[in-house]
């Protein structure tokens, strides 16, 4: 990538909104189009397959309305991609696009606030069980016929990666009802959907957790007044490298099953997770390889389509046979990629990111690589239960899904140990040849602060170049993309004295974007 | 024709502005209240300034100008902006070489700055989000305690004894402080324990930045006896004093930028 291209004059002031498509030469623009195309059709498909439903979601709930703007995500996460890249970041996200459908399609079709009086709806709605939505969906193949739904995803992870403002009203609608406005933002916005009474009526049980933190036992308060469901809590336990806590961590999830038995009358099918944990062992290892080469000289496929895909894989399609022949299709984009040995642009950093990345800000990745060129080669959050699970007998299995969730998202690396949050961070420096660490400080979650200090002293000794990027999860009130740009912009100029590869992208407002 | 050097430090608080010659020798200074536009607070700051200093009318004579501070892209009439990290770093390089970490505590934020034998900045930490030990604070616990803020910078060197604050929030801190005058303890010893809860806050930021070696105060807050003594007692250090009012420091360093930068140009406004 040559220097000063100037890719902010191609966005409309504040809105970011791009005021032409990106030319990435013939081919690559070509095969763009085609997949922008191909992601009309998931959406054109998904809407006029149950237009009626579909259009009542859109008026019944607020947090329908970003999805409509999912398009102009997608081009962001693009931005300035050739090549491999490319194809990797438009097939995992048109991959995620197909699944995240079906799943509201599932949602939707058994909602009684949108079908109130039929029976049909009823009938589907009883074949649901909600899990929270930091539990990987996996353990739910067992109870065949039955879907198993992460209530918060549809109104409030997804959305939250998409519009940097669709959290703002539900936490404003917390704050209003009493809660405290210094909690950290996901709590307070998934609070802010159950009294808003926002999220769909379905399902026959819930499960709830302790992932990933405090916080949830807020939310789980709330949320349980409002679905008023039969309810059981799955507590993980927090150190998860430990082995003395499996045993615990194996009832949890015997209990947990006995308990939907009971509600559903259905009987546990050891069989159909073996095959659901043999289609998720086969993603691990398309990971892991995925890694190994982002390990090397010419890291193939990096940033926010990378690690969104990842933490969507693992909730919300582990042992998904679709996202098992995407996992297939990109790895060997990527394979050829590495052999080629080309990297189509400028690279002056390799980073690291630790601790959890930032909701509001998912293209903070391709922002970083366009504006300075650093690549964020290894993310915290890519590594969440990655172990292959044994799958020879029901409690090797009920072992490896435990030990899956113990490695939640946000989860992983943040809880359990200094171990898993400093020492580590050191591994995976070394491992993938990182030069730089971009630490994430989330200002409503005091954990990790507690540690900054030894963060510092021991980067000091390793001549570890530092820098502290402040955010607040999904609350873009308290710290916009705007500070966190300026965090980095800071420590470029000022402790690297190094110059920008594009200056337009330094400071720009992109107050009113999506 | 004598060339003038400029550098204005446009603080949430204060507006600074600092005039140097060629060899680098301070010509003038001054140090405004910001107003709310900075615009407006930049410029009264360089008029002020720039009277001071004969044969030099107006801000387009200046050879070179630097801004820096907050409201550094509103410097009007100036050739570039500096990030008021840099600059703090080179204002006391300039007064003190020797010295390797700077606690710097504005109107609205805390920093701790380690810095190079060349007066570079090695790495920084910063505290922008809180209001809770900077000049704000202490502003609000000044009216807590009904006095002048100087008085109250004053107060706790006096106590003989510190009541622990346990709250670093402004709004809880000042709640706290009012629930303890309230139960009739001496003000000296709330005060000093509201100079210990800050400096705490200060050994964060400087143990952020791995501040080591000679230590110095700059900011506006750097004028505070109380707070030196608590930040003496919790950092375990001599804080080095500057030869010059700590709070310029970030328009010094803006200054000496402004005359390397326009030397080396050879600019000729």
């Amino acid at each position: 990538m040559e220097k000063n291209k100037h890719i902010a004059d191609n966005y409309k002031p504040k809105t970011c909104i791009y005021k032409r498509r990106e030319w990435r030469g013939l081919k690559d623009t070509l095969y763009d189009f085609g997949q922008w195309l191909k992601l009309w059709g998931i959406l054109a498909g998904w809407l006029l397959a149950h237009p009626i439903q579909n259009i009542k979601a859109l008026f019944r709930y607020r947090w329908m309305y970003t999805y409509l703007t999912v398009v102009s995500f997608f081009d962001r996460l693009m931005s300035q991609m050739r090549g491999a890249a490319l194809r990797a970041a438009r097939n995992n996200m048109n991959t995620l696009a197909k699944i995240v459908t079906k799943h509201l399609t599932i949602l939707f079709s058994a909602d009684e606030h949108l079908h109130p009086h039929s029976k049909r709806a009823k009938k589907k709605s009883e074949h649901i069980i909600l899990i929270d939505e930091l539990l990987p969906g996996i353990f739910g193949a067992g109870f065949k016929g039955y879907n198993t739904i992460l209530y918060q995803v549809a109104p409030v992870y997804l959305p939250s990666l998409i519009n940097q403002h669709a959290p703002v009203h539900y936490i404003s609608q917390t704050e209003s009802y009493g809660l405290p406005a210094d909690v950290c933002p996901l709590p307070s916005y998934e609070a802010g959907v159950a009294i808003e009474d926002d999220f769909c009526k379905v399902g026959k049980c819930f499960i709830s957790c302790n992932m990933p933190c405090d916080g949830s036992i807020m939310t789980s308060a709330v949320q349980d007044r409002r679905h008023g469901l039969p309810t059981m809590p799955l507590n993980v336990p927090l150190r998860w490298k430990r082995e003395e806590v499996m045993d615990y961590a194996v009832k949890e999830y015997k209990s947990v099953i006995k308990f939907i038995e009971e509600q559903t009358g259905a009987k546990y099918d050891y069989e159909e997770l073996r095959k659901a944990c043999e289609i998720w062992n086969e993603q691990t290892r398309m990971k892991m390889e995925k890694w190994e080469l982002n390990k090397t000289d010419i890291p193939p496929h990096t940033g926010s389509t990378s690690w969104l895909y990842r933490i969507f894989e693992y909730q919300f399609a582990c042992g998904n046979a679709a996202a098992l022949k995407n996992d297939k299709k990109v790895n060997a984009i990527l394979r050829k990629q590495v052999a080629q040995g080309k990297f189509p642009k400028t690279v002056k950093h390799r980073a690291i990111i630790w601790n959890t990345p930032c909701n509001n800000y998912a293209n903070f990745n391709e922002w970083l690589l366009d504006c300075w060129g650093i690549d964020s080669v290894c993310e915290m959050i890519d590594f969440q239960g990655s172990e292959i699970i044994d799958t020879s007998t029901p409690e090797t299995m009920l072992y490896g899904i435990a030990k899956m969730a113990q490695g939640a998202t946000m989860r992983v690396h943040t809880k359990g140990g200094y171990e898993v949050i400093l020492d580590d961070l050191w591994v995976k420096m070394e491992e993938f040849n990182a030069d730089m660490v971009i630490m994430f400080e989330q200002i409503s979650c005091k954990g990790v602060a507690a540690i900054s200090g030894l963060f510092e002293e021991q980067a000091m000794k390793r001549n570890v170049k530092f820098v502290w990027v402040k955010q607040d999860l999904m609350d873009p009130t308290s710290i916009s993309r705007r500070d966190m740009r300026d965090d980095i912009n800071k420590f470029m100029k000022t402790v690297m004295r190094e110059e920008p590869l594009d200056e337009s992208l330094v400071d720009f407002d992109d107050s009113e974007s999506w | 024709m004598k060339k003038y050097f400029c550098g204005c430090d446009v603080g949430s608080t204060y507006a600074k502005c600092v005039i140097m010659d060629e060899e680098g020798k301070i010509l003038a200074h001054s140090t405004i209240r910001s107003k709310i536009n900075p615009v407006q607070s930049a410029t009264i700051a360089l008029e002020e300034t720039i009277k001071q200093v004969d044969g030099l009318n107006s801000a387009q004579e200046l050879t070179y100008l630097v801004g820096t501070g907050y409201g550094r892209n509103k410097v009007p009439f100036a050739d570039e902006n500096i990030s008021e990290i840099s600059c703090h770093a080179m204002g006391v390089h300039v007064v003190d070489p020797t010295i390797t970490g700077i606690i710097d505590i504005g109107g609205q934020d805390v920093k701790g700055i380690r810095i190079d034998k060349d007066g570079t900045v090695l790495n920084f930490a910063m505290n922008d989000k809180c209001a809770a030990g900077t000049g704000k604070f202490y502003e609000a616990m000044a009216r807590a305690f009904e006095m002048p803020l100087e008085e109250f910078a004053k107060l706790s060197l006096k106590a003989k004894n510190v009541i622990p604050i346990t709250a670093q929030c402004t709004v809880f801190a000042e709640s706290e402080v009012t629930s303890l005058v309230g139960e009739g303890k001496p003000m000296e010893e709330i005060a000093a324990g509201l100079q210990v809860s800050i400096a705490k806050r200060c050994f964060v930021m400087a143990k952020k930045a791995g501040t080591d070696g000679k230590i110095t105060l700059t900011g506006g807050c750097a004028k505070n006896e109380g707070l030196k003594k608590a930040i003496e007692q919790v950092l375990r250090i001599k804080v080095t004093e500057l030869p010059l009012d700590p709070q310029l420091m970030g328009a010094l360093g803006a200054a000496e930028y402004a005359r390397q930068k326009g030397l080396a140009e050879g600019a000729n406004k």
